[in-house]
């Protein structure tokens, strides 16, 4: 084994340690490998960020030709109106900035939520009930009754009773109720999900222990 | 005992009773009525069971007449005697609120139904009176038209009888010049205050009147103007009023400005007021001057039996002697015995006005003390001695004036020892009626009691109050207004006329006549019973214990103190009753109302428990110590441990023993994509994910670089992906050397882009040209995150048709896959790993090739399995814990 494999794999063993230490409590060592990799991982960001973005850009600024140097300095500009806001007498100079990135984003949340969402969900769920199986009508169903009566569970529209109490209406109520075990089917299903990324992560972390132990052991 | 039958009620009354008993009608026996002469009556031989203080005084009178008869002429007196109560009496140096009690004032009844006489306004202290006006004219005049004053301005030690011995010679007759209207004006004032009839008086008792009147007579040629204003329009005793004056001290008489009055009649008129004899308005019949002069002698004495035989009375200077000791038992006087003369019988004129203070002193006028002095002095006078007392000689045989310890003034009532000689009926019968009424009646204050102690206020010896000098010292100036007789003032002859006018005029004296309620001791009115009301009926409380009553003084006290509170601060210090104690304009305030809340017990207890409730909330509770050991940590720990152990057990064993069941569905897309194509690969995870996203992206990748020979692009969403991506080349075994790897290597089989920044945007920007994006035979989304796995897709969609035609294969972590499901469903992604279940399934048909996936599948199923156990025991435990809670409820 190199000696940076090496030891690369007693900082690796060391760390999961520290970070496993957490099961006892919050603790020093726990949160030294959190410090840890939190520094390492902004650092190593900021490195990249400015070595494959800032440093990219400006290499291939187009010197030749004014009118893409100065499309390609149009954003260095915007990107330096944006220092501005740490400083409150001149943080106006980044509005402007802030609101091609905000506008520019929501725009593109927007239409890309449209289109690539809303649009082919909408036409996913329709083309999911299939009439022509079985299988398909009861997925179809499910699915259906799934989507309708979880909005229905979302639907908060009342109307005072006669006994003064404000009630939904029933069948919105009965509803809301079934698409209350939807809500609760799919949050255990992503429950489960998570449980299972953070147990893969976990038998990730104790298998990469016990390879290094082996390969110490010889095993 | 006799009895009177009342011709009113026809009641039968003791005879020693003024009045009836029953309907207060007077007993028209034993009254003297105006004009009548009263009878005389001699009685020494009642001197013996005369009571001690009355002898002490008379003997101490005595004494001092014969101290005075040795002292030279113009020494002063200088006495060490103790101040004589009753002297203090006359001064009356206290207040106005010291006045006579009622239980003095109820012996003789007959002065509660005097006229109050006009209230005098207070004399002027700088001006002189009307009175000593005349004498400053009488200055200007010839020492012969002197009047008989100018003898009275004597040196020190000059007796009373003196100057009126002195004024005899050369005054005439009192009959014969002033005649008997004016004689008799006065005379008949004083006899009408008595309320018996007079007895018959000696014609000789009368001579040194005559000669006094004839005297002021003869002196007085000019009859001064005679105010009239100030004096009743009385023909024959307008001459007189200003000596009516003296004894009244009117005060309008003061202010007026009267000139000398040379007449006799004027200057005898201070006579009146000598018994407080005020009368002026009261026409007095005519009746022989002689007869007259007596007369109010017998009301000084009280004469209550005048009808009864007079015994051998030695002489009228005898009756009177007693009456020395009233006035100034302390002046020095000659011997009672030793004149025999008329001036013998007017040395207890001179005593009156024979002061306790030593003649050398200057005496300041006192204004208008006699009002109360002589008042008690009518008092004293119509329950004391008749004026036809024994004679001096017959007290001083009984050996019984003889001073004992205590002044004679401490003593005065002491009646016991009369009221045992009533047991014995000779004496009883001789007995005069005010000395029964005395001895008979029970309000008679005894020696020491609580009533005595105006007395012994009176007592004191006036040096605040400087004692009214009666008559000028100086010759040919006026006499203050002052009472003719000064009881209080030791010797008049030698007083200072300046000190007169330079006293103060006493608290008592000012506020005199702003008290109409106190009964002026004015002219005594011929009908001295005109309020029946106020008789004392034998049957009544006594008077003086009703003065005892504390209701009375406080009363009185209290609207005293509260009416004229005297300043003590600021420019008004001195001054009384300047400022109302009532605030100006209080009415006017607004009704205070109380702030205090009105609560019910119920109220303040909810109030209370409000209060502790704040205050709970308030106040930090007791934090608990927390256990080293708690059982949740401590299921943590052995949940912890057990899936350490078994993981650890799995991985280090290696087991493979988890069924798993391959899906061709990934590998048939895979081996439809064209060889030696460019993959994008888009690294959308973060490094805690990267074992998963790593073990799951495994199989895929190996079977691209195995199967197609696919050459990598990687772009980053996170600036920490370009990392990421040579550790997943890495650990996927694609970068390895061969034969542990497939060699590839960077630049050439696989492209490390870098971190696309922007998000959407830049994902968005990436896609957007569609050159680029072209050539790629598939796009590989590698992620963890929902949200930017939705962004890449929708970007991709929104691409346009020829970029959302491209195969779309998205390697996502187990905790997104639920999320990304849809996009899948709905074809919008080709194929979708669900981390480490579908690799596993993809690996196996690739024959577990890298072998991640499939070393972990074991380790995750006992995970699982684990946690499923976990989570169902851990239900039922809680389950049990609500069952058991409730049960508990239940029982």
């Amino acid at each position: 084994m190199p000696l940076i494999e090496f030891v690369s794999a007693i900082v690796g063993f060391v760390l999961t340690l520290m970070v496993f230490s957490y099961l006892i409590g919050d603790n020093p060592l726990f949160r030294f490998a959190v410090y840890l990799f939190v520094g390492v991982a902004s650092g190593y960001a900021a490195a990249v960020i400015v070595n494959d973005i800032l440093l990219a850009r400006l290499q291939s600024l187009p010197l030749g030709d004014p009118a893409l140097l100065v499309i390609g300095l149009i954003p260095l500009l915007l990107a330096a109106t944006l220092l501005a806001k740490l400083f409150p007498r001149i943080s106006w100079l980044g509005n402007f900035a802030m609101a091609v990135l905000v506008g520019v984003g929501a725009a593109t949340a927007i239409g890309g939520a449209l289109t690539g969402t809303l649009i082919p969900q909408a036409e996913a769920a329709v083309d999911a009930v299939d009439p022509r199986s079985l299988t398909g009508l009861v997925g179809g169903g499910v699915m259906l009754l799934g989507t309708v009566t979880t909005l229905a569970y979302f639907q908060f529209g009342a109307k005072r009773a006669a006994d003064g109490t404000v009630k939904r209406n029933a069948a919105v109520e009965a509803l809301a109720w079934v698409g209350r075990v939807f809500i609760a089917v799919t949050l255990g299903v992503v429950f489960a999900g998570v449980y299972t990324a953070a147990l893969t992560a976990l038998i990730e972390r104790l298998n990469s222990l016990i390879l290094f132990l082996k390969s110490i052991l010889g095993l | 005992m006799a009895e009177i039958r009342c011709p009113n009620c026809g009641k039968e009354t003791p005879d020693f009773l003024d009045f009836c008993q029953f309907c207060q009608t007077p007993l028209q026996q034993d009254l003297i009525h105006i004009g009548e002469e009263p009878t005389k009556k001699d009685t020494g031989e009642l001197e013996q069971i005369l009571p001690d203080w009355l002898k002490e005084v008379r003997q101490q009178g005595l004494e001092e007449a014969e101290d005075e008869a040795l002292r030279p002429p113009g020494k002063p007196k200088v006495t060490d005697e103790p101040p004589d109560l009753l002297a203090g009496l006359m001064s009356q140096a206290e207040s106005e609120e010291e006045e006579l009690p009622d239980w003095l004032a109820g012996i003789s009844p007959s002065l509660k139904k005097e006229e109050p006489p006009p209230p005098p306004p207070p004399p002027k202290k700088e001006e002189p009176s009307s009175f000593f006006a005349q004498f400053r004219e009488a200055e200007t005049q010839p020492p012969a038209e002197e009047t008989p004053w100018s003898g009275l301005v004597e040196p020190v030690g000059r007796e009373l009888t003196d100057w009126f011995g002195q004024e005899e010679p050369s005054a005439p007759p009192f009959r014969e010049e002033t005649g008997a209207p004016a004689g008799e004006d006065w005379m008949k004032d004083l006899s009408a205050f008595t309320a018996e009839s007079a007895p018959a008086q000696e014609p000789e008792d009368l001579s040194w009147l005559r000669d006094l009147e004839a005297a002021s007579k003869a002196t007085e040629e000019p009859a001064a103007p005679k105010p009239e204003a100030a004096f009743p329009p009385s023909a024959s005793e307008e001459d007189l009023d200003w000596l009516t004056k003296l004894g009244a001290a009117s005060a309008p008489a003061f202010e007026e400005p009267a000139p000398a009055q040379p007449s006799s009649e004027e200057d005898l008129s201070w006579l009146d007021k000598l018994g407080g004899v005020t009368a002026p308005e009261e026409p007095a019949p005519a009746q022989p001057a002689g007869e007259e002069d007596l007369s109010w002698l017998d009301k000084l004495g009280g004469v209550t039996a005048p009808e009864e035989p007079a015994p051998a009375q030695p002489s009228a200077e005898e009756d009177l002697s007693w009456l020395d000791k009233l006035g100034g038992v302390t002046a020095p006087e000659e011997p009672a015995r030793a004149q025999p003369s008329v001036e013998e019988d007017l040395s207890w004129l001179k005593n009156l006005s024979a002061a306790k203070e030593p003649p050398t002193e200057p005496i300041p006028s006192q204004p208008a003390p006699a009002e109360e002095d002589l008042d008690w002095l009518k008092n004293l006078g119509i329950s004391a001695a008749p004026p036809s007392q024994p004679a001096a000689p017959a007290f001083a045989d009984t050996g019984e004036l003889q001073p004992k310890e205590p002044p004679a003034s401490a003593k005065p009532f002491q009646t016991a020892p009369l009221n045992e000689l009533l047991g014995d009926e000779a004496l009883r019968d001789t007995t005069p009626d005010w000395l029964k009424e005395a001895l008979e009646e029970p309000s008679m204050p005894l020696p020491g009691a609580t009533s005595l102690d105006w007395f012994a206020e009176q007592a004191k010896p006036p040096k605040e109050t400087p004692p009214p000098a009666p008559f000028d010292q100086t010759p040919g100036k006026p006499a203050a207004s002052t009472p003719a007789f000064d009881f209080s003032s030791g010797d008049s002859s030698a007083q200072d006329l300046d000190a007169l006018f330079d006293v103060e005029m006493p608290e008592w004296l000012k506020s005199e006549p702003e008290k109409p309620e106190t009964p002026q001791p004015g002219p005594v009115s011929t009908q001295p019973f005109t309020e029946e009301g106020e008789a004392l009926a034998p049957v009544e409380l006594p008077s003086w214990v009703q003065a005892m009553r504390p209701v009375d003084s406080a009363i009185s006290g209290t609207a005293a103190s509260v009416d004229m509170v005297t300043e003590r601060e600021g420019p008004l210090a001195g001054f009384r009753g300047v400022i109302p104690l009532v605030p100006v304009g209080s009415a006017l305030r607004p009704k205070a109302f109380s702030l205090k809340l009105q609560a019910g017990e119920e109220q303040q207890a909810a109030a209370a428990l409000l209060e502790q409730m704040i205050a709970s909330e308030t106040a930090a509770l007791p934090s608990k110590p927390a256990a080293v050991i708690s059982s949740q940590r401590a299921l943590r720990w052995a949940l912890s441990a057990l899936f350490l152990l078994v993981l650890t057990a799995v991985l280090w064993l290696g087991l493979q023993t988890m069924p798993i069941h391959p899906s061709s569905r990934l590998s048939d897309l895979i081996a439809s994509l064209p060889d030696a194509s460019p993959v994008l690969l888009v690294v959308d995870y973060e490094p805690a994910f990267a074992g998963e996203l790593e073990a799951s992206a495994g199989p895929l990748l190996d079977q691209l670089a195995l199967s197609k020979h696919a050459i990598f692009d990687f772009v980053a969403t996170s600036p920490n992906g370009a990392g990421l991506v040579e550790r997943l080349m890495l650990h996927t075994n694609l970068s390895k050397p061969f034969p542990a790897g497939l060699g590839y290597r960077a630049g050439e089989q696989y492209f490390n882009l870098g971190f696309l920044p922007g998000g959407a945007a830049g994902a968005a920007g990436f896609v957007g040209d569609p050159q680029k994006l072209s050539r790629y035979a598939a796009i590989l989304l590698l992620t963890d995150n929902v949200e930017t796995s939705r962004t890449w897709i929708e970007q991709l969609e929104a691409a346009g048709p020829e970029v959302a035609g491209k195969p779309l294969i998205v390697v996502s972590s187990a905790q997104a896959a639920p999320m990304l499901q849809p996009y899948a469903a709905s074809g919008q992604a080709n194929l979708l790993v669900n981390g480490l279940y579908d690799a596993a399934k993809y690996e196996a048909l690739n024959v577990s090739r890298p072998g991640l996936a499939r070393a972990y599948w074991d380790a995750l199923g006992f995970g699982l399995m684990m946690a499923v156990l976990a989570i169902v025991i851990g239900g039922a435990w809680n389950f049990y814990l609500r069952f058991r809670e409730k049960h508990a409820e239940t029982e």
